[in-house]
């Protein structure tokens, strides 16, 4: 669908600025593909060159088979009437009402009034404002203001949906629920979606595939949810900190007995009973650290932090008998008085 | 003050005609400045550096040739362009004089109050235009004048103020209106009720004029 091929991007002038370092990208249709990425990361520069409202140093951007950089300006105006974009800051006419702004990429497009007026109130009903269609953008809350974005940029019809920090201006309740209205319509109308972010919330909640990005490079790429199980940059795991569970290091260095682990489960795994069939199959004695279980890319996500103790031989029994039950375990720390294995090796998986 | 509104109806025909003639000056001249002048202000932003119409030279140009038309007094312009005026209305004396330079002067003026409307519109909605395929004209008409719309009727009214006050000193070349009403009287044959009377119109003008304005604007803007 949409394709970015060695694409950089360096602003000129003084104290020149190489904000893409020659980034490959595909997209694929119907996706929701998200990339996220410290601020300063690219991210932003990386969306605006898929639709060229920046345009690239060098390299290529592929959309439905056709090279985007080598197009007219008149060929570019009609490529990306058939993207829609969201913003932050929803970037709505103040002049215009609700049905005027869902209007205006229709009259872009040069369609006959009565049509547009028909179309806009489809829109309206999608988003669920059909009641605020003759309110101006100042009397709406920012939920509102965002919805009128998304018809707006539906109305044209267009085959992908670029989002730019769209829920970053929302509240956490907001944002859940235009992040369920864009998966919504994902799902109801097969519509590629790719939305920069710098929340791994908004990764979990609704990415097919994610880009992790800083300095101007993909660092990782991958489906999302073997981004959460097995990070492998650093500055995914940094990302993925805000997410996932929160634990004390200082717990990990003060103990006078036993192991620390911390247990990833996905999926399935985390409707069974682990730790209380540890308890009774070991007779252990388990510590409940820290914890947390969440729903990523559709499948619930958990990890515990657990203390156990024991002699070494039956931990490492209890870590292979975890790891036989498709669970990643790593060893966070161990106690003073605990063997030689763990002195050696600290994490398992 | 008895004296003032006893002579008060004796002065009617002449105050009117004062008023005429400073509404037929102002008017003109604004329409015909604004024919120039809102397009050139539109022009000057559109062109600066990272805007949709960038050109870096005739931004520059553009730029000096308002700012040499601002730094000129209202009074030497007036004198220096009699041949311009003379080409024009085919005389350089009387209140159609007035006019050419009237709208000259307001040109510039009217230019550098439509740029600084037309700043106002947040960048973020000419990118969301830009993003749906809009064209460059297509952002001006549909998005950037819409949205200044109401900064945009604000500075007419200054504008329209500004050339109240300009077209009194156009009674120096025999321009007529109410200005030259008070210097001509007023000042120059003491007569204080004329003077006075004038001042009053004007002042209520004036108010009239920043009322509709502000009305005007209030109404078109939704921000």
């Amino acid at each position: 669908m949409i394709e970015v091929r060695n694409v950089s991007k360096i602003y000129g002038g003084e104290g020149e600025v190489k904000a893409l370092q020659g980034v490959d990208l595909y997209i694929n249709k119907g996706e929701i593909f998200g990339i996220i990425g410290p601020s300063g990361a690219g991210k932003s520069t990386l969306l605006r060159c898929i639709n060229l409202l920046e345009t690239p140093t060098t390299g290529e951007i592929w959309f439905d088979g056709v090279e985007l950089t080598g197009l007219s300006s008149r060929g570019l105006r009609r490529v990306r009437q058939k993207m829609g974009m969201i913003f932050q800051h929803f970037n709505l006419l103040s002049s215009r009402t609700v049905t005027e702004n869902v209007e205006f990429p229709l009259e872009i497009i040069g369609m006959p009034k009565r049509l547009r007026r028909k179309k806009v109130k489809e829109m309206l009903e999608l988003v669920g404002l059909t009641n605020r269609a003759d309110h101006y953008p100042s009397q709406l809350s920012g939920g509102q203001k965002q919805r009128v974005g998304i018809a707006r940029s539906l109305a044209s019809d267009p085959k992908v949906l670029l989002c730019d920090e769209a829920t970053s201006a929302l509240d956490p309740a907001t944002t859940r629920s235009i992040l369920e209205l864009i998966k919504e319509i994902n799902l109801r109308l097969g519509l590629t979606v790719v939305l920069i972010t710098h929340e791994m919330d908004v990764i979990r909640m609704i990415c097919d595939r994610v880009a992790v990005m800083d300095e101007g490079l993909i660092k990782e790429l991958d489906d999302v949810q073997k981004i959460f199980i097995r990070p492998e940059s650093s500055i995914t795991k940094d990302l993925l900190g805000q997410v996932k569970v929160k634990f004390d290091p200082t717990m990990v260095n003060d103990i006078d007995e036993g192991w620390i682990l911390k247990i990833t489960f996905v999926g399935p795994s985390t409707k069974e009973p682990i730790i209380s069939q540890l308890i009774q199959k070991y007779r252990l004695v388990v510590n409940i650290l820290a914890g947390n279980i969440e729903q990523v890319h559709g499948e619930a996500f958990g990890e515990l932090v657990i203390k156990i103790s024991g002699n070494e031989a039956l931990l490492l029994e209890v870590i292979n008998d975890l790891l036989t039950k498709n669970l990643s375990v790593e060893v966070l720390g161990h106690g003073r008085d605990s063997g030689k294995f763990a002195e050696t090796s600290t994490s398992i998986v | 003050m008895e004296g003032i509104l006893v002579n008060l109806p004796k002065h009617l025909p002449l105050l009117f005609n004062g008023l005429q003639e400073t509404l037929y000056m102002v008017g003109v001249s604004l329409v015909a400045a604004a024919i120039v002048g809102v397009p050139l202000g539109v022009l000057v932003v559109v062109t600066e550096d990272g805007h949709i119409l960038k050109q870096r030279w005739l931004n520059l140009l553009l730029g000096g040739v308002i700012n040499v038309g601002r730094s000129i007094p209202f009074i030497i312009l007036m004198v220096a362009i009699i041949p311009f005026t003379r080409a024009v209305v085919g005389t350089s004396i009387g209140t159609s004089a007035a006019i050419v330079p009237l709208g000259v002067a307001a040109i510039p003026f009217l230019a550098r109050v439509t740029e600084s409307s037309l700043k106002e519109v947040d960048p973020g909605v000419i990118e969301a235009a830009r993003a749906m395929g809009a064209s460059r004209v297509e952002i001006i008409f549909k998005v950037l004048i819409p949205e200044s719309l109401g900064s945009l009727i604000l500075g007419l009214t200054i504008t329209t103020i500004s050339l109240v006050g300009y077209s009194a000193m156009a009674g120096a070349i025999g321009g007529g209106g109410l200005g030259d009403l008070a210097i001509r009287y007023g000042y120059q044959r003491f007569r204080g009720d004329i003077m006075l009377e004038t001042v009053v119109i004007l002042v209520l003008m004036v108010q009239a004029m920043q009322w509709v304005g502000s009305r005007l604007a209030k109404r078109v803007t939704h921000k």
